[in-house]
């Protein structure tokens, strides 16, 4: 026994060092999702806290620069409206807006953590459940879509974003309608890739990246990127497109969260079906 | 005694929150990531008791770890600081050893470049760092498949980690003197 206790303390430097790395390293390779998430639960409001403070403080060197992307947005919004055909629906009806046509809403969020260097990389938005969002919302900036909601805690939610090895969006070719999957490799910020596009057809460079809509986290439509260089799969049966991503990640700020009203109903029919 | 061990806890949290607060911050580009806040561990005195030493290197690790850079949700990156620092703590007394500068290190000394010179402190510094480094880094991507995109990061995050220790030593030097 002496001896036992003797060995302990002699080799106590090991001993600690052995049990403290193994709780590190059960927490690196924690697999069940629920520790984890009790875990972020109560770490993502106390850094949405912090990262908030912060932000404050920096939002005030980006207000020009802020201000030219709403404002450009402003003006495309505008259009749209203006070329919208008016629906005159007689002269003394209300015009009810939880029909189909009504489908999606859009909530305004302020990233308030965001990260591009990584080969997973996520952002903190400061809207959460009080706010309306949910898991598995898609996520668009001024100029083009950012990922999808993974966490939502009271008044924050972090976004797996397109720059996530995680990250697969439903895409089209804007020209053609042709759809495919939007990825990211993982090196560039400004980069991503289309695959699942066939062979057949033509793609040109410079043809814009769009949202399918065959997904219920984004409506059809919303701005993905442009295609950069066209490749073909080794067998030739389908492309390789690189996409130039028109959202800058690196001055992202302000955000939507997409709601969509459907979303619920559509999932729980279609699960159905695929049983 | 007090006076000296409220410092320590003082640079602790000052080190945290420069690291999570600014360098997280700093992107410089796709690979380069510094992490300056391992030269608490670096610097710590040379009769720092073992548990200390784990300990101190096992909250730290955790300070930075709790504002990950990215938060994330499942197979996220929490604890690959904590396991990363815990190792360099735990390798620094055998570091020490096998980088001794002739003969034995004076009682009453700190390992940094005050002491025992520029030299001595890079040396020490690179062994210290490309431990700390190569574990977080590959702890982070969980895979050897992008090997070399990874050794890269190591190696480019290592060099401006190094620069920022040795600039911050050189401001020590100039306000000790």
């Amino acid at each position: 026994m002496q001896n036992l206790l003797r060995l302990i303390i002699r080799f106590s430097f090991q001993i600690i060092f052995v049990i403290l790395e193994v709780i590190a390293l059960t927490l690196v390779f924690q697999r069940n999702p629920l520790p984890h998430a009790r875990f972020f639960q109560l770490s993502e409001d106390v850094n949405g806290f912090f990262y908030t403070q912060t932000n404050h403080f920096i939002r005030f060197f980006h207000l020009t620069d802020e201000n030219s992307i709403l404002v450009t947005e402003n003006a495309r919004l505008r259009n749209e409206l203006a070329r919208r055909p008016l629906k005159s629906s007689g002269r003394d009806s209300i015009t009810i807006f939880s029909q189909p046509g009504y489908v999606f809403d859009y909530i305004p969020a302020q990233v308030v953590n965001n990260s591009i260097n990584k080969q997973n990389n996520y952002i903190t938005l400061n809207v959460g459940y009080s706010q309306g969002v949910r898991q598995d919302m898609g996520v668009v900036g001024p100029e083009g879509i950012v990922g999808v909601i993974r966490n939502v805690s009271a008044n924050f939610s972090t976004v797996i974003s397109v720059l996530n090895s995680k990250f697969k969006g439903s895409v089209k070719l804007s020209s053609n309608n042709y759809f495919g999957t939007l990825s990211w490799p993982g090196h560039d910020y400004k980069e991503a890739i289309v695959t699942e596009i066939p062979g057949h057809i033509n793609v040109y460079i410079g043809d814009t990246i769009i949202t399918s809509g065959l997904t219920t986290l984004f409506p059809e439509g919303e701005m993905v990127g442009r295609v950069k260089k066209v490749d073909r799969t080794p067998a030739g049966t389908f492309y390789e497109l690189k996409v130039s991503l028109t959202q800058d990640f690196k001055k992202l700020t302000k955000v939507y969260v997409i709601r969509n009203f459907n979303k619920v109903e559509q999932e729980k029919l279609e699960l159905q079906t695929y049983d | 005694m007090i006076d000296q061990l409220n410092r320590y806890v003082f640079r602790f949290f000052l080190v945290i929150f420069f690291q999570v607060l600014i360098l997280n911050n700093v992107q410089f580009s796709g690979y380069i990531n510094p992490y300056f806040y391992i030269w608490y561990i670096l610097v710590l005195p040379f009769d720092t008791p073992g548990w200390v030493l784990l300990l101190t290197a096992f909250f730290l690790g955790l300070g930075v770890d709790v504002f990950p850079q990215g938060i994330a949700g499942n197979g996220s990156t929490i604890g690959t600081h904590t396991a990363a620092t815990l190792l360099i703590a735990f390798m620094r007394p055998s570091v020490l050893r096998w980088i001794n500068p002739r003969g034995e290190y004076e009682p009453g000394t700190y390992p940094d470049s005050k002491n025992y010179g520029i030299l001595w402190f890079l040396s020490y510094a690179m062994i210290m760092i490309g431990i700390h480094h190569f574990v977080l880094f590959f702890l982070e991507d969980l895979s050897f498949r992008d090997f070399l995109r990874t050794l890269l990061r190591v190696i480019m995050s290592g060099v401006f980690t190094l620069i920022i220790i040795l600039f911050w030593e050189g401001i020590r030097f100039r306000i000790r003197r």
